[in-house]
């Protein structure tokens, strides 16, 4: 099960150079809005940590294995692809597509449960960052879902199948970058709101 | 660079997870605050480099962008604990 890459080096800035300028730019908007969380808890870090005990930082934490666990498997999918294995390249995606589907689970338990405590988006100023933050990184999480759907459903049939099957590997290529970024992402927004603010 | 040491995928996802939970526990046991922070922001950016480095292999983008997401993984971090260290 171990995945090792023969791919030559350079392959992936040949097969998929924009998907790089494309994180770059959407962490940096992540990046940017992590620094004004932080600046506004300077003015009422009393309000802010109180808020956030009450988030359950082992949801945040079921669902920090969850994107690890599902990254992973799109890494190996990812690497079995490059070596023309595309059958078990669909099969690994499903597999990551199963247990990301969990994130989505916990997460929408979460939402319900704060709404049924009273807790919206209007309560106060962290729970404002709270779900814009949350909501913006589950909007990334459907489109992860969404590009891993569509690649698990493998090369294109309508085309000269070798060329198919390389376009295909450009997208697996630049579909698992984009759900490395999603896990990425949650690793951050897990430790500033659920685990800084319950110190 | 952490994550180097791991030999593949398999063992950076089994990294990645147990250094998860020792942000956990960092945060639910340790007692001094400014030391709970300060960890759980290094293992952020250390999770954060080493999906970059064995899930994304980012030594395979160009490296404007690789110094890039270094310094950003890195730069946030230390900017949260600065900005947490600075509150009143």
């Amino acid at each position: 099960m171990e995945a090792v890459d023969n791919a030559p080096a350079g392959a992936r800035r040949e097969r998929a150079p924009a998907i790089w300028i494309f994180i770059t730019l959407d962490i940096s908007s992540f990046g940017l809005f992590f620094i004004v969380f932080m600046a506004e808890r300077l003015g009422n870090a009393v309000l802010f940590d109180q808020s956030a005990q009450r988030l359950n930082a082992e949801l945040g934490f079921l669902n920090a294995c969850i994107l690890i666990t599902s990254s992973w498997l799109v890494a190996w999918a990812n690497v079995v692809g490059r070596k023309g294995d595309l059958a078990q390249a669909r099969r690994l995606l499903l597999w990551a597509m199963a247990i990301a589907a969990c994130f989505g689970a916990v997460k929408t338990y979460e939402y319900v449960e704060k709404f049924s405590a009273g807790i919206s988006v209007a309560t106060n100023e962290f729970f404002t960052f709270y779900f814009a933050l949350t909501g913006i990184h589950f909007v990334h999480y459907v489109v992860g879902m969404i590009l891993l759907g569509v690649l698990a459903k493998g090369p294109s049939p309508y085309g000269p199948a070798a060329q198919m099957e390389a376009n295909y590997r450009k997208w697996l290529e630049g579909g698992s970058l984009y759900w490395h970024m999603v896990d990425l992402l949650w690793i951050f927004i897990f430790s500033l709101l659920y685990l800084i603010g319950a110190r | 660079m952490i994550g180097l040491d791991a030999s593949g995928p398999r063992n950076a996802w089994l990294l990645l997870l147990l250094i998860s939970a020792l942000s956990l526990v960092a945060a639910e046991f340790v007692a001094e605050r400014h030391v709970a922070i300060a960890a759980i922001m290094i293992i952020a950016a250390a999770k954060t480099l080493i999906i970059l480095v064995r899930f994304m292999e980012v030594d395979r983008a160009p490296s404007a962008i690789r110094r890039y997401l270094y310094g950003w993984s890195l730069g946030v971090a230390g900017a949260v604990v600065a900005l947490w260290a600075a509150a009143p």
